[in-house]
């Protein structure tokens, strides 16, 4: 049998197996509960082999240095080997770990523990845990330990350096754990073994993941609710296709309950364009969003289950992720079947006004055709406005007074449409009815005046007017001007000249005497009246036809007849202003003749 | 063509009321609006027509009847135009002589300035 082994088990961590199987291998086994008594048995005792806990190293380490100090044993060289890989393994560690004696002063603390607390080494050992660490609640907690002899674990708690207090709030997972020898009653630990992790930073990322989804639910509860109280519809809808959320609005303007599902949308609101013809899944402005575009007030009709047509202004964006791909597509829609009906209603108004203007412009301004009433031949070219919707305010009359007498009007009221055609029919029967009565152009202009400035109505407003009376037997032309373009005179002989008589604007202030000129025609003279239309025809704001126009064409044309005369000025005009006239324009022309040729 | 701009300067007792550009029937209702809020306070009002390049009739209107409503209550209209201009044509032309001062002033050149169109 080979030589006996003397061994010391430390502890009860040596199971009945492994006892079983040193006693076959010849050991000879003493066990003692704690590290402290297995010190104090080592320094009287020679061992083969020590079996301890690397947990009770630590204990051991100290209690055997203090023997050693004594002089009285020298351990073993296996002991000496395992306290050296223990002091390795225990500063190897991310974890603080620290030997407290009964009055928390600093035994033992491992190199982790020392760079946590910014402190050496030397600095910790002797001193009291609660003078460099000072914490009432800690401090409690540490004497409860020690009282009731029970460790102590707890997680995340926070802790403030008071003596460092820019390191702010720190949060630890620590336990406390009380050391007794075995006989020691509760309540008089030796010391405690205190291990620490830091957890500080695990603690502030899960705050702040905390932070940013309360914030991230406090946004998407507030854009709900700003979505919810809209008035204009939202939806969400997902790359499949599918409604994922809508409001309240959303749904009153779909018709669609509260609670209803959305999952058949497509097929239960079948789209049309603003044609009222089917669209396709791809016309619409989910698909096209989920293909990239972005949808800006589109129009769609759609049939609500209740059968109800709806006009909806649609426009959706997508909603894309960090990498810049499209998670789904919202879209905002509002009906404009009221708007639109309105705008219809309108749209009838104004056709059906520009119908009565018309009417009634065709019904004031006599058939554009010359004239030949017993010596007299008149020529008249009227061009209206260019846009179908401003019906001009030009106007002309021709009208056989009696006794050879004929008056000749041209006029323009100011404004474009009804209220312009109004006017021009309470001007030209004014002054038309005041000829009847008295054929003095000038008494005419000033009655017509007063009647003109005194109708608060439609009829009431400025108006320019030339008014002639041609008298046939006398072969004068007798005349007043109400603030227009004054005519101008081709005679016989190929002169050309411009009567020169002004008068104030009718329908403004009454109170104003016309006063008005006579001049004698010879055959062949021709009377030429015009508009601003002609006269005000233009290029730009300074290249004006005016009068040097006329001029212009009539010395060029001298052979022109009277019926080719507004024609051809007419087409003068246009050619000037670039081929098209801004405004309504009309031209009068007359002339004598013998009886017998008219 | 430009349109035009109208202009409000002044104050309680003397207001000018200048139009810029192009003035037709696009904005003489602007023109006339100014006009008739000017002329129910200020004690003297001119209408300032030199940098137009153009008045039609819807804009003559707005001045007579502002000129018409002035003379009512004794006051006159004033209206400022350059010589030889198409605007002083067209309100002589118009007989305006009677309803409003015409003053032709050639000493302030437009170059265009206070043109917003």
């Amino acid at each position: 049998m080979a030589d006996l082994k003397r061994v010391l088990v430390v502890g009860d961590k040596l199971g009945a197996v492994e006892t079983q199987t040193l006693v076959n291998a010849g050991c000879v086994l003493e066990s003692v509960n704690a590290t402290a008594e297995a010190a104090k048995t080592l320094a009287s005792k020679h061992y083969d082999i020590v079996i301890i806990d690397p947990a009770d190293l630590r204990f051991a380490v100290d209690a055997s240095k203090a023997e050693a100090d004594e002089g009285s044993r020298h351990l073993s060289p296996e002991i000496e080997w395992q306290l050296a890989i223990a002091e390795v393994v225990a500063n190897c560690t991310e974890a603080n770990l620290a030997y407290l004696d009964s009055n928390f002063n600093f035994v033992w603390v491992n190199q982790a523990y020392a760079e946590e607390s910014g402190c050496m080494k030397e600095e910790l050992i002797g001193r009291n845990h609660f003078d460099l660490f000072p914490d009432k609640e800690n401090q409690q907690i540490f004497e409860m330990v020690r009282s009731t002899g029970q460790p102590y674990t707890v997680k995340e708690k926070p802790f403030i350096y008071e003596l460092q207090p820019e390191r702010s709030v720190t949060y630890w997972n620590w336990t406390l754990f009380p050391i007794r020898y075995g006989g020691d009653p509760v309540g008089t630990a030796r010391g405690f073994a205190l291990t620490l992790v830091n957890v500080t930073e695990d603690v502030r990322i899960r705050q702040e993941i905390e932070q940013l989804r309360e914030n991230a639910e406090y946004r998407a509860a507030e854009i709900e609710t700003i979505m919810s109280s809209m008035t204009d519809g939202v939806l969400i809808i997902d790359i499949s296709g599918n409604i994922i959320w809508i409001n309240q609005a959303g749904r009153q303007i779909l018709g669609v309950s509260r609670d209803e599902p959305f999952d058949d949308w497509s097929s239960r609101f079948p789209f049309l364009g603003i044609n009222g013809k089917p669209m396709s899944v791809e016309e619409t402005a989910a698909y096209k969003v989920l293909q990239g575009e972005i949808i800006q007030d589109v129009s769609y009709t759609i049939t609500t289950p209740d059968e109800k047509e709806v006009v909806l202004s649609v426009s959706a964006s997508p909603v894309r992720d960090a990498s810049g791909k499209i998670i789904s597509v919202i879209s905002v829609f509002r009906d404009i079947s009221e708007r639109m009906a309105f705008a219809k209603k309108q749209d009838d108004l104004l056709k059906r006004e520009r119908r009565i203007t018309n009417m009634l412009q065709q019904a004031l301004i006599p058939p554009e055709v010359n004239y030949n009433i017993t010596g007299c031949r008149v020529a008249v070219k009227y061009q209206p406005a260019l846009l179908e919707a401003e019906v001009g305010g030009d106007f002309y009359d021709v009208f056989e007074l009696g006794s050879g007498k004929i008056g000749i009007l041209i006029g323009d009221v100011a404004g474009k449409g009804l209220p312009a055609a109004i006017r021009v029919a309470a001007a030209r029967y004014a002054i038309r009815s005041y000829a009847y009565l008295d054929p003095s152009p000038g008494r005419v202009m000033t009655l017509a005046n007063e009647a003109l400035s005194k109708d608060p109505g439609n009829g009431h407003g400025m108006l320019t007017a030339f008014f002639a009376v041609l008298d046939v037997n006398t072969k004068t032309v007798t005349y007043a001007n109400g603030g227009h373009e004054p005519p101008v005179v081709l005679t016989a002989d190929g002169e050309i000249y411009e009567p020169d008589l002004l008068g104030r604007v009718l329908g403004i202030l009454g109170g104003y005497d016309y006063a008005e000129a006579t001049l004698e025609m010879r055959h062949g003279d021709v009377f030429i009246l015009v508009t601003d239309g002609i006269t005000e025809a233009r290029p730009d704001a300074t290249a004006l036809f005016g009068k040097e126009g006329i001029i212009k064409y009539l010395s060029e044309n001298p052979g022109a007849s009277l019926n080719e005369i507004p024609d051809g000025l007419l087409e003068a005009a246009r050619s000037h202003a670039g081929g098209s006239l801004q405004d309504d324009a009309a031209i009068v022309a007359f002339e004598l003749v013998d009886m017998v040729e008219a | 063509m430009r349109p035009g701009t109208i202009v409000v300067e002044g104050n309680s007792s003397e207001v000018t009321v200048t139009g810029y550009g192009e003035l037709d029937l696009s904005n003489a209702g602007e023109l006339g609006r100014a006009l008739r809020d000017a002329s129910e306070t200020a004690e003297r009002l001119t209408v300032d027509i030199r940098p137009a390049t153009f008045i039609d009739t819807a804009v003559l209107e707005y001045i007579a009847r502002t000129a018409a409503n002035m003379l009512n209550r004794g006051k006159r209209l004033r209206v400022l135009t350059l010589k030889d201009s198409h605007p002083l044509y067209v309100l002589k032309t118009a007989g305006f002589q009677e309803l409003v001062d015409i003053v032709t002033d050639d000493t302030v050149v437009w170059d265009g300035a206070g043109y917003a169109g």
